[in-house]
Parts: structure tokens; sequence; C-alpha cells
């Protein structure tokens, strides 16, 4: 799966991440997966939310099949 | 009811304006634009970057509550790279009275800054910092 990805992830990993997603996963287990790959960002990531289908997620299991897009969201920080 | 993320300059004129409707008695608008010194730090520029279509859903949320209890909305943020003194927020809210206009303005300041993915690349004098994050 295809996880956006923003701020500063966006700019030092780049605009997407391929992910292998079990057919039923948490929001925890994307960045969980992130991070070991890229073991830099844990403190970002571990100030991050998970959004599916843009929307906030709750760290509760999603069926992979029923889920359009993923994105990672660090702190934001408009205004 | 105005929700937008734009490239563009903010008309700030343009969306008072659009908030002025017989049926409230007081506008109150927040505008946040570029800051050159925050304590000892100078900023240079700022780039803002967003996830554009949650944003403007995360935005329209926040304008739905305010909505609900009888009040106009107008909350556009610009993204892109803005210079000092460029505007980077316009939140503007009409209601009946000053006091609920004040207080639901303040509301959704604050809360965009809380829960709208937007994102600042500060780019200050000494180095390069991103809003959110810790040094």
């Amino acid at each position: 799966m295809k996880i956006k990805l923003f701020s500063i992830l966006a700019e030092e990993i780049g605009s997407t991440i391929n992910v292998d997603l079990k057919s039923e996963f948490y929001p925890s287990d994307v960045k969980k997966a992130i991070e070991d790959a890229h073991p830099k960002y844990k403190e970002v990531l571990d100030q991050s939310l998970v959004a599916i289908d843009e929307e906030y997620a709750d760290d509760k299991q999603f069926k992979l099949a029923d889920v359009t897009e993923i994105a990672i969201i660090p702190p934001v920080s408009g205004g | 009811m105005k929700i937008q993320i734009t490239h563009e300059p903010i008309n700030t004129e343009e969306l008072t304006k659009s908030l002025i409707h017989n049926e409230y008695g007081g506008v109150d608008i927040f505008i946040g634009n570029i800051r050159q010194f925050t304590g000892d730090i100078e900023t240079e520029k700022i780039e803002y970057t967003t996830y554009k279509q949650m944003a403007e859903k995360e935005m329209q949320k926040l304008a739905d509550k305010v909505i609900a209890k009888g009040m106009d909305v107008v909350m556009v943020h610009r993204v892109g790279e803005l210079q000092l003194g460029d505007i980077a927020v316009f939140i503007g809210v009409a209601a009946p009275h000053r006091a609920e206009a004040f207080e639901n303005c303040q509301f959704l300041i604050d809360e965009l800054k809380h829960t709208v993915p937007i994102w600042k690349k500060e780019y200050d004098r000494d180095k390069i910092r991103w809003g959110g994050l810790e040094d």
C-alpha cells in the first residue's frame, strides 16, 4: 500500500512510501513499518497521527480492502 | 460561508465584505501573518504545505460547528512560500452580537492550529525549523 507522507517526512523520505500491510491492520502498524525502514524518524513518527481516507484514525483494526488512502500526519503547524 | 486552501495572496477586503449581512451585527476577524522575530530567532520566510483534501474537510468540520450556532464563517489558509508580512491565514466570524463573534473566531483559529493538516517549514537566520516539532 502506498502511504502518503507530508512535512519533514515527505521532504526527506519522499511524498509516498510503500508499506506491506496485512488484510487486517492497525494504524500503528503503518507507523511501525515506516519506522523499521527509516529508524531516524522514530521521534517524528511517535508524534504523528495516521489518517485513513482523510480522517484521523483511532488505533482500531481496519480491513485493508475497505481502505483507499492512508497518510501519516506529523504534528500540524498551520496558522 | 467560505473554506479554502489557496496558493494565491489572501484578499482580506473581499473576504471581510462577504461577512457583512443584515442579520449579523458583528464581524470578528483574525489575520495571521509572517512574523520576523520570535524572541531572538529571526525568520526570513515560511513555506507552508498541506494535505489539501483532508485540510479542507477538517476546516469544514470546524466551520460547521459555528454555523450550526447561527453564524457565518470564512476560513482561508494560504500555502506555498510566504515572505515576511504576507498573510497566511484569515478567519472571520459574523454573528448577531460581538461576544459570539470574538469567542468563535478564537475557537476556529485555535482549533485550526491543532487539527488541520497544514505544516510550516520556517527558514530562520540560524537554521531551518519544522513547525510542530521540537528543535
